[in-house]
């Protein structure tokens, strides 16, 4: 069984002089800025989706607000996204997942994902997750908004400055 | 069915006593009449309410609306409105409120969500997408608002957005609130009681399927537009910091400094309670949904006598109401207030009220200390204000009269107490007499004297009364020349902001510069949200017909010309000192300035009833036919009270 990419796109990851992921800025410490707005989860959904959606959004804000009442209120927001490891891409079993060229992101194809979320499973920062329209299955991860030449929309929409598109090779 | 963009097209409505829950279409000319939001619940409270029934009987009718640009990218969208027949007053009770749960509410799938009837037992509704229940709630009533929201997301799940009540509510304080996530509240006018009356604990909600945006590109480019626009004032970086408590600084606070139940306006020791100091207590940050204001802050007590206590907030109306009005100059004593306000449900503005008209009631011996169950209800006497603040929560006591809210306290306990309410329609706000322009707004409010339905942000701004208004003398405050428009002008963007939605704080009203672009650039993102070719005159009309079908509620339930005047202390005191030393109003300039403004509003002058003409150009012809079937009513002095407190 072929979990790996084929011969083609594994020459080209070779020639991939830079990768990059949304990082925190100053690491951990950045979700103390956190404010919670979600402006980044409604900036992702609407460029890929066309919908403002959290559940269809590539970065996730976790609300946990209620914490702060019964202790402390520095970890009451938590932000997941993929760190485009690559790990999910040996488990899925029908070559669905792929490192793309210009950013090296690591990116699902829709079309040949059959939904059965062993990636998911996989993915050791919990930052992949799916959707279900009308018994479809919906892939969500982040993409570095395809290298769009604007940046990563989360980065330039978060009004407190947390994230960052870092350079990491 | 064609696609709908930026609403949903569909609301619930719940049956509490049949257990009966049903999904209504919204059809297009519903929602390009009423816009979202408020305007929802305004026509529903018109419909389905019927003129003189029990606020806290089985008869009111709760909604929990939201606008098109809710669960957007649209800055500052993330708000909700919750309306019924207010047990406070017995007019419109309509709270609007931050947070979270308005975006979940419309990501869930729903504009709109009306609640009728009453339960048996105590209940919550549970909303997952399609998935909605009425659920047992009995292990949660008798819970504060903390500890019943943890233990309900312990049932439900972490990522659910609740709204719940405390014991004020469940108790049916007239000014009971609701609390979203613990932290926002949906304040006044007492739509926690209406909860409680209906043994409604709480609402969850958690929705994944999104909101559909017409014209996505064009629409991230007008949201970014206005984001990068509020960024880049002068005042963003200030009020991100200090919230509104930025208004406590002493910059702001002589201005505002209105004390002992509006007796005095010179607080010694009143930067005390500044943002500055406020700010040494906060260990955190906090956005509503779509928000980059992050006005909102979480405070934490560390040493002290009440250590360990914790909340959101304050605000600078909680400062100036458990604060300044009450002559208490204990900050600590202010957070701890606000502390116990915010878990037992309790509006604190009206709470600010009701202790400082008790503690002149108390001043001037016409309630003793043996009335108040041994608690001396002196000024500034922090430890009576906390002790009572618990007492009205429970009922217990002077509690329980006091938890009527300051006018129907003052019905009870005769008219030399009611003589020193300053209210307007059963309803307390600040202080009226530094110029017309607030004591115009504070009259005409369709939810009693307050500030959110009109307080002109353009007074004492030429340049801003002319940009907009076309006529920079407008903005002096002691004359009454063109304060109508001023006020109608700022009336209308406010029923705007509560449609669809946007906060006041984004440069409707306060704060940030409103632009004399507002209109267009609403007209704009709007359009590009919900796919429809909006114009600033539709706009205008919404505006107006929702607050005219407002004004035709209150009427309805008894209002008339003779409500529309000053209270004893603001009509017959000038104001004794501090910074608007000697101001006072006139009820006879008022009155003149009234007919201009029920005028402008197409508003009857004798009878404060919308005139026909005005309702049939508002596409309201039904609302005059009910209107002039009207019998001869009882005018309007309040909701009923309990048998209990009548003889």
């Amino acid at each position: 069984m072929n979990k790996l990419q084929d011969k083609e796109t594994k020459e080209k990851a070779k020639t991939i002089k830079i990768l990059y992921r949304v990082e925190l800025k100053e690491g951990e410490s950045a979700t103390e800025k956190c404010v919670g707005c979600s402006l980044c989860e409604m900036a992702c959904s609407l460029y890929h989706h066309r919908e403002c959606n959290p559940s269809l959004s590539g970065i996730k804000v976790i609300k946990k607000e209620c914490e702060w009442i019964n202790g402390s209120s520095s970890k009451i927001f938590q932000l997941k996204i993929c760190t485009q490891c690559g790990f999910c891409i040996q488990f899925c079993p029908v070559d669905a997942i792929r490192i793309a060229v210009e950013t090296g992101a690591v990116v699902i194809d829709d079309k040949k994902c059959s939904g059965c979320l062993k990636c998911i499973r996989a993915c050791p920062f919990d930052a992949l997750w799916y959707n279900k329209r009308e018994d479809k299955i919906i892939m969500v991860k982040c993409d570095l908004c395809d290298g769009s030449s604007d940046g990563p929309k989360c980065t330039g929409w978060c009004p407190k400055g947390v994230l960052t598109l870092r350079k990491i090779k | 069915m064609p696609e709908v963009y930026g609403w949903t097209g569909k609301r619930l409505r719940v049956d509490l006593k049949n257990k009966k829950i049903t999904i209504e279409p919204l059809v297009t000319r519903f929602r390009k009449k009423w816009l979202g939001g408020r305007g929802f619940n305004m026509k529903v409270l018109w419909d389905e309410i019927k003129p003189g029934i029990d606020p806290l009987g089985e008869d009111n009718v709760l909604c929990f609306g939201v606008g098109p640009l809710a669960g957007t990218l649209a800055s500052t969208s993330g708000r909700f409105n919750v309306s019924a027949k207010s047990p406070l007053t017995g007019l419109i009770g309509d709270s609007n409120c931050g947070g979270h749960f308005g975006a979940a509410l419309k990501g869930a799938g729903y504009d709109q969500i009306i609640i009728t009837g009453r339960s048996e037992e105590p209940v919550y509704l549970l909303i997952k997408n399609g998935r909605v229940e009425i659920r047992d709630a009995r292990p949660f009533w008798g819970k504060n608002v903390y500890k019943a929201t943890v233990s309900l997301k312990e049932d439900i799940g972490a990522q659910s957005m609740v709204v719940c009540i405390g014991t004020a509510g469940e108790n049916l304080v007239r000014f009971a609130n609701i609390m979203a996530e613990g932290c926002n509240a949906a304040g006044r006018t007492g739509m926690g009681a209406v909860m409680g009356s209906k043994n409604l604990k709480a609402i969850a909600v958690k929705g994944t399927r999104g909101v559909k945006i017409a014209e996505p590109e064009k629409f991230e480019k007008l949201a970014k537009h206005r984001f990068d626009e509020l960024r880049s004032e002068a005042f963003y970086k200030a009020f991100s910091m200090y919230g509104t408590t930025v208004l406590n600084n002493s910059e702001w606070s002589s201005s505002l400094s209105q004390c002992k139940n509006f007796q005095s306006w010179n607080l010694p020791g009143i930067d005390k309670l500044s943002g500055h100091n406020t700010l040494r207590y906060v260990s955190r940050l906090k956005s509503c949904t779509a928000c980059p204001l992050s006005c909102h802050r979480l405070y934490n007590i560390l040493t002290g006598s009440y250590a360990g206590d914790r909340a959101a907030g304050p605000e600078f109306e909680t400062v100036a109401h458990l604060g300044y009005l009450t002559m208490n100059t204990d900050l600590e004593v202010v957070l701890k207030s606000n502390t116990l306000c915010n878990d037992l449900g309790l509006d604190t503005m009206s709470a600010g009220h009701v202790l400082a008209n008790a503690m002149e009631w108390y001043q001037r011996g016409i309630i003793t200390h043996k009335d108040a169950g041994g608690v001396k209800l002196e000024w500034g006497n922090g430890e009576a204000q906390i002790q009572m603040i618990q007492k009205i929560a429970k009922r217990e006591g002077l509690g329980d009269v006091l938890a009527e809210g300051a006018y129907n306290a003052g019905r009870i306990i005769g008219d030399e107490a009611l003589r020193y309410v300053g209210h307007v329609k059963g309803m307390c706000h600040l202080d009226l007499r530094q110029g017309y322009a607030f004591a115009l707004s504070r009259m005409t409010s369709t939810r009693g004297s307050d500030h959110l339905r009109g307080d002109p942000s353009m007074i004492s701004n030429p340049e801003a009364c002319k940009k907009i208004l076309g006529d920079s003398k407008i903005a002096y405050p002691v004359t009454i020349y063109g304060k109508e428009k001023m006020v109608v002008w700022q009336e209308n963007i406010n029923v705007l902001a509560d449609c669809l939605p946007r906060c006041k704080n984004d440069g409707i009203q306060y704060y940030f510069p409103i632009s004399k672009r507002v209109f267009k650039d609403i007209v704009e993102i709007l359009s590009a949200a919900t796919g429809v070719d909006w114009t600033t005159k539709e706009l205008n009309l919404i505006a107006e017909r929702i607050y005219t079908l407002e004004q035709a509620f209150c009427v309805r339930e008894g209002i008339n010309r003779e409500h529309y005047k000053l209270s004893w202390r603001f009509a017959q005191e000038p104001i004794p000192d501090g910074l608007f030393k000697g101001s006072i109003v006139s009820q006879k300039e008022l009155d003149e300035l009234l007919d201009r403004y029920l005028n402008q509003r197409g508003w009857n002058i004798k009878s404060t009833v919308p005139t026909r003409d005005k309702l049939s150009e508002l596409d309201l012809v039904e609302v005059a036919d009910e209107l002039d079937k009207l019998l001869p009513r009882s005018s309007w002095n309040g909701p009923p009270l309990d048998k209990k407190f009548i003889g």
